[in-house]
């Protein structure tokens, strides 16, 4: 089930139609409007802030570069999304093969990292013990998600992080519904048995 | 549906991406499969635990940074199009229309050196049409040759006879009458170097002389080895090419002169030639010998004869047979 081109209706087209004209702050715009879900959709990819940042960069200027072959048939959202989930698998799978020399030792270095983004943002409001509980199972859960295979983390990330729609993830990942509902099933299921063995009990 | 595989659908369950009927199958079997129940449970509680995961937020310099990438594109995307683009919009048709215009003269250049008239049309046509000699009624055949030849030749080259010797000639048309000339088809060639170096002609009483001027550099430039032959042999002369004005325009001779002393007479010697209009073109002073190499218009030949005769005593006076025209190239010994 992809994107249907007749039933899109695409917020980003006014903007996408300026940029092509050359209206360079149309470009901006969608830049400032989608840094931030393109970003965490590479930082779940990659795993790492910094390589995350430069997807995310690249991801833009390969948009930029290739808004001529962008015809509208989905969503500039959807087509944004799909340059940026390439560009962080590339970058994922040489990060792998760098790291599979090296001994494993960053797991305390990207749960500190991980503390320390989740530390900048707004106090959620939930008593100490509650953030206490939820900080231990956000990083239990994002050992889990680290111990995804990569179609199985692209899954989870786009449809229970990002909320895709299925049509959507289709798209992007260009493979079939099918497909997508038996990866996230699996995907879910690998996080659920992981959670279990990490806390005991969800 | 069996537990398992309604198992493997609970995931899309949860996202309500299973259809109606599946849903209402899904239902009845989780009213009466606990764990099934449980694992739903679990599963929700799962996809809720991942949607609360706290998002990373981009740095301030991003947005930045990546206008800054794409604004450099853009420079580069610019650069690359004016230098890719801009010489087929601009300069690419000055080039062409370049092109185009050497081709076209060129073109025209070759058309007109290709309609040039051949060598063998009307001989007496040139002389009437350049307005040289507008009095000329009769033929020339001493100008023939080169007068027809192609502008193609060079503006500079002169009467060589080893350049013009094959230009083929209709011997007829020496004998043209003048009363031609009005039929005669008119070449386009109008040579200006040749209007310097060809002599005026004039109808005289012997018929044509040729009034070569001695400052004629190209008929001085071979003055020896030609011999006066008459019309006739000057229409020979025109066949043979640039012989032609050589033979016909001179003849040589020699005359030995008895003085008393030589030393003495040379420079009455000198002064009888040039005041009987001749031309001094080298002597040869040595001891005994004296010689005087002179050109002196026929008209002129007999009175510096008798000048000669006033100075010394000539062993041989050489006569000039009737009807002698042109010039003659004379040695005088003593």
């Amino acid at each position: 089930m992809k994107e249907d081109r007749h039933n899109i209706i695409d917020e980003d087209a006014p903007l996408v139609a300026s940029w092509r004209r050359g209206e360079i702050s149309s470009f901006e715009a969608l830049v400032r409007k989608y840094q931030k879900r393109m970003l965490n959709i590479a930082f779940r990819i990659t795993d790492d802030y910094e390589d995350a940042c430069e997807v995310t960069q690249d991801a833009f200027v390969a948009a930029y570069k290739g808004i001529d072959s962008f015809r509208g048939s989905a969503r500039f959202s959807t087509w944004l999304t799909s340059i940026t989930l390439n560009l962080s698998r590339n970058r994922h799978q040489q990060t792998q093969s760098k790291k599979r020399n090296e001994v494993y030792s960053n797991v305390g270095s990207t749960e500190g990292e991980y503390s320390a983004l989740a530390s900048e943002r707004p106090s959620p409001g939930p008593s100490a013990l509650e953030q206490l509980e939820r900080r231990v199972v956000h990083e239990r859960l994002l050992q889990c998600i680290k111990a995804l295979s990569v179609e199985f983390r692209e899954a989870i990330v786009l449809r229970d992080m990002q909320d895709y729609s299925y049509g959507e993830i289709c798209t992007i990942l260009n493979v079939r519904e099918g497909t997508v509902k038996s990866r996230l099933f699996r995907a879910r299921d690998m996080v659920k048995d992981c959670l279990k063995r990490g806390l005991g009990e969800i | 549906m069996e537990h398992a595989e309604i198992r493997l659908k609970l995931a899309a369950y949860l996202d309500d991406a299973v259809s109606d009927e599946e849903k209402e199958e899904i239902k009845r079997h989780l009213g009466r499969c606990g764990g099934c129940r449980g694992e739903i449970a679990d599963l929700e509680l799962t996809v809720r635990y991942l949607k609360s995961l706290p998002e990373v937020e981009p740095t301030p310099w991003l947005a930045e940074k990546i206008m800054a990438l794409v604004r450099d594109e853009a420079t580069q995307k610019t650069s690359l199009w004016r230098r890719l683009f801009f010489p087929l919009h601009v300069k690419l048709p000055v080039e062409a229309f370049a092109i185009f215009f050497l081709c076209i003269t060129g073109y025209y250049l070759t058309q007109m050196i290709s309609e040039q008239p051949p060598v063998t049309k009307s001989l007496t046509v040139p002389m009437q049409t350049q307005g040289h000699t507008p009095s000329n009624p009769g033929p020339n055949p001493l100008r023939t040759p080169e007068a027809s030849r192609p502008q193609a030749d060079g503006p500079l080259h002169k009467m060589d006879s080893s350049r013009s010797v094959d230009i083929p000639m209709p011997l007829p048309a020496t004998e043209v009458a003048p009363n031609q000339k009005e039929s005669a088809p008119i070449p386009a060639i109008a040579h200006p170097v040749r209007k310097m170096v060809e002599p005026e002609l004039r109808p005289t009483d012997e018929g044509i002389v040729s009034d070569f001027d001695t400052a004629n550099p190209v008929f001085e430039a071979k003055p020896s080895g030609a011999v006066k032959r008459g019309r006739k042999g000057a229409s020979e002369d025109a066949l043979r090419g640039a012989e032609a004005p050589t033979a016909v325009s001179s003849r040589k001779e020699e005359i030995a002169l008895a003085v008393d002393d030589p030393a003495v007479a040379t420079g009455s010697i000198e002064e009888a030639v040039t005041r009987s209009g001749g031309r001094i073109n080298g002597h040869s002073y040595s001891g005994e010998s004296h010689l005087l190499i002179i050109r002196i218009g026929a008209p002129n030949y007999s009175r510096l004869l008798d000048r000669l005769g006033r100075i010394g005593t000539m062993q041989e006076r050489p006569q000039l047979a009737p009807g002698t025209a042109g010039m003659i190239d004379l040695v005088i010994k003593w």
